[in-house]
C-alpha cells in the first residue's frame, strides 16, 4: 500500500498529455481524452472514476495497447503499449469490459489455452481456486452465471501472472455478495504486488480497493488523491443537522463541536435528530463533476 | 548488432507451436458445433445423397440418343460437390467464425496476450485444412462405396485434385478474412456469408451444367474461382466426351490455376488491409 511520488522511477505507468479524438458520424469530432496526465506507481491499485463518456475506457484501452493514442507519451512498464512486442504483453493482464467469447470451451480449457501464450503462467488450478471457480473446471463457459463468467474473465486476465492488471468495470451487474468476494480477490492480487488499474462506476468499490483515485471528466483528470483526501479539505467540511422548535437546520462548518456546543447551550439542551455528517466519497465525487461542468475554467485543475 | 544493445534476448513466443495449439483447439471447437457440422462438413455429402436419391442411379446423364455413354447422377454431381466444399470450408465457415470472434471479444482478448497474429491464422488454417480434407475424403468415400462412382487411377489426377482443393480453399480463405471487415454484427456476418455461396453455387456449374447459363451470366461468373474449380474437377472425374459440354469444349484447367492464384494473392492483400490486430473500432 505505498504511494510513490508521481514520475518516480517506481512508476509502472506514466502518461503525459494523452490525446485521443474520435470522428463522429456526422463529420464532427469528439475529444475523448484531452490532455491527460497520469502516474501510477508499481504495486499501486489505482481507480479511474468518471461519468459515462468521460474517457475512462478510452484511456484504459490505450494503456492496454488496444487503442492507438493520437498523441502523448504513454509508458506502461517503460514501454509504449501500442503494437508492443509479445514480451511486453506477457507482463500485463487485461480484463475486458464485457466478453462473451469462448462459450463452447470448458473453463480449464480456456485457461490452459491462454496460459500457453505466456512464458511464466500461473498454474490453472491455482487461478481457478483464486477466483473461486473450484468445481467448475470442466463446465462449458456458456453455462456459467454472470458473476462466474466475470470471475473467469479475471482468471483469464491473471493467468499470465501479470505485473500490471487492467480491469474495465469489473463488477458491473454483480450482486452485493459477489462484489465483496470479488473485492477480496482484487485485494489479494494487490497485496501480492500486482499493479492494478481499474475503472468503475461504484464509489464504494473505489473506496474499498484503491490506494489512489483519479477522477476523469471530459477527457481530463480533474481530481486525484487517496480515497481519504481526494477533492481537498474544502469538499470534506462536515455538515451539522438538527431539529428544534423552528424546524430543520443544516450548517456546514469546519468546527462542528463548537457549533454543537452553541446550539445545545453547552450541552444543557439536547437538539433533536442531531447528526454530524461527513461527505461521502460519492458526495465529493458528485461535487467534483458538478463544479467541473459549471466552471469550465476549472477544467484540468489539479487539487 | 542489435543483440549487443539489449542485455538479454527478449522472450518471444513460438509462432508455430502456438499455431499448432490453436489449430487443435479450433478443430475441437468445430467438432462441438453441431450446426457447423451439418451445414458445412456434411453438407456436400448430404447434397450428393439427395441428387443420387432424387435422380436415381441409372446412367442417364449425358447419354447419347441410343442411351449409351451416360453416367449416374451421383457421378455427374461429384465434381460440383467437391468444388462446393471449397467455398463452404474456405469462405462460409471461416468468415462466420472470424466475424463472430471479432464481435464476441475473442480477437480482442487474444490480441491482448503475447499470442502472435500469425499463430491465430495458423489455427484458422489448421481448422480449414481439417475441414477440407475431411470433407473431400468423406465425399470421395461416399461416392465410391455408396454410389459406385468410378475413381481416377492416375497419380497425376489425384495430385491435380489435391492441388485444386488446397488452392481453391486458400483463395476463399483469404477472401473470407477480408470479408469479415464488412458486417456490422456477428449475426449479419453469418447471414451475409451465405449470400455469395448461394449465388455462386447456382451460377458456377455446381448444380446445373455451366454451359446452360446465358452468356452474360457466364461472363460474370468467370471472374470467380468456383466456376473454374468445378470445371477442373469435372476434367478429373467425368468421362472425356463430357468436355464437349464445356464452354469452348475445354475444362480450362490451366485458366483455373491462373484465376485461383490471382484470387489467393488479391485476397491475401485485402485480408492484410482489412484485418486489424489488435482490432480497432
Amino acid at each position: 500500500m505505498r504511494t510513490p511520488a508521481p514520475g518516480s522511477a517506481a512508476d509502472a505507468i506514466t502518461v503525459r498529455d494523452l490525446r485521443k479524438t474520435y470522428r463522429l458520424p456526422k463529420g464532427g469530432t469528439l475529444a475523448a481524452v484531452d490532455g491527460l496526465d497520469l502516474a501510477i506507481g508499481a504495486g499501486e491499485t489505482y481507480a479511474l472514476l468518471g461519468p459515462n463518456g468521460a474517457g475512462k475506457s478510452t484511456t484504459i484501452e490505450i494503456l492496454e495497447g488496444h487503442r492507438r493514442a493520437d498523441s502523448g507519451d504513454i509508458r506502461v512498464l517503460g514501454t509504449p503499449p501500442w503494437k508492443a512486442a509479445p514480451a511486453f504483453r506477457a507482463r500485463i493482464g487485461i480484463v475486458l469490459q464485457e466478453a462473451t467469447d469462448s462459450g463452447e470451451l470448458r473453463v480449464s480449457e480456456a485457461l490452459g489455452s491462454l496460459a500457453r501464450c505466456f512464458p511464466a503462467p500461473r498454474p490453472v488450478a491455482e487461478v481457478i481456486a483464486a477466483v473461486g471457480l473450484d468445481g467448475k473446471e470442466s463446465v462449458r463457459i456458456s453455462t456459467l452465471s454472470g458473476g462466474q463468467r466475470r470471475r473467469l474473465d479475471v482468471a483469464l486476465g491473471i493467468i499470465g501472472n501479470p505485473e500490471v492488471l487492467f480491469l474495465d468495470e469489473p463488477t458491473t451487474g454483480f450482486d452485493p455478495a459477489a462484489r465483496r468476494q470479488f473485492w477480496e480477490l482484487i485485494r489479494s492480487l494487490g497485496e501480492g504486488g500486482t499493479t492494478i488499474v481499474l475503472t468503475t462506476h461504484y464509489l464504494d468499490e473505489a473506496e474499498q480497493l484503491a490506494d489512489r483515485i483519479g477522477v476523469i471528466n471530459q477527457g481530463r483528470l480533474i481530481a486525484e488523491g487517496t480515497p481519504a483526501d481526494i477533492g481537498g479539505p474544502e469538499l470534506r467540511i462536515p455538515r451539522v443537522r438538527w431539529r428544534d422548535a423552528a424546524g430543520h437546520h443544516e450548517e456546514t462548518t469546519a468546527s462542528p463541536a463548537a457549533l454543537i456546543r452553541d446550539i445545545s447551550d453547552g450541552g444543557r439542551r439536547e437538539p433533536l435528530d442531531l447528526a454530524v455528517v461527513r461527505p461521502s466519497l460519492e458526495d465529493i465525487y458528485l461535487q467534483l463533476i458538478d463544479s467541473n461542468r459549471q466552471e469550465p475554467a476549472l477544467t484540468g485543475a489539479r487539487p | 548488432m542489435t543483440a549487443l544493445s539489449s542485455p538479454a534476448t527478449p522472450w518471444k513466443p513460438s509462432v508455430l507451436r502456438l499455431g499448432l495449439h490453436r489449430a487443435a483447439l479450433e478443430i475441437k471447437l468445430f467438432n462441438r458445433d453441431v450446426l457447423s457440422l451439418v451445414l458445412v462438413l456434411f453438407f456436400p455429402i448430404l447434397m450428393l445423397s439427395l441428387f443420387g436419391t432424387v435422380f436415381g442411379d441409372e446412367p442417364v446423364f449425358g447419354a447419347d440418343p441410343s442411351g449409351q455413354g451416360g453416367i449416374t447422377p451421383a457421378h455427374y454431381y461429384l465434381p460440383g460437390m467437391l468444388a462446393l466444399s471449397t467455398i463452404l470450408s474456405g469462405f462460409q465457415n471461416l468468415s462466420s467464425y472470424v466475424a463472430t470472434e471479432r464481435f464476441n471479444g475473442t480477437v480482442k482478448r487474444l490480441a491482448g496476450t503475447p499470442l502472435p497474429a500469425a499463430s491465430y491464422f495458423l489455427g484458422k488454417t489448421g481448422q480449414t485444412l481439417y475441414l477440407i480434407v475431411a470433407q473431400t475424403a468423406l465425399l470421395l468415400l461416399a461416392a465410391r462405396f455408396l454410389f459406385n462412382v468410378p475413381m481416377p487411377d492416375e497419380p497425376g489426377q489425384w495430385a491435380l485434385v489435391a492441388g485444386l482443393m488446397v488452392l481453391s480453399t486458400a483463395a476463399w480463405a483469404t477472401v473470407a478474412i477480408a470479408f469479415t471487415a464488412l458486417p456490422k454484427s456477428a449475426q449479419s456476418a453469418s447471414t451475409l456469408a451465405v449470400l455469395p455461396v448461394l449465388l455462386l453455387s447456382f451460377t458456377s456449374g455446381v448444380y446445373f451444367p455451366f454451359s446452360q447459363l446465358p452468356d452474360w451470366l457466364q461472363s460474370v461468373t468467370n471472374f470467380f474461382p468456383l466456376r473454374w474449380t468445378a470445371g477442373a474437377f469435372r476434367s478429373v472425374f467425368l468421362p472425356p466426351q463430357f468436355a464437349a459440354a464445356e464452354p469452348g469444349g475445354s475444362y480450362g484447367v490451366g485458366t483455373a490455376f491462373v484465376v485461383l492464384a490471382v484470387w489467393v494473392v488479391a485476397g491475401a492483400v485485402l485480408a492484410r488491409l482489412a484485418f486489424k490486430w489488435p482490432p480497432q473500432k
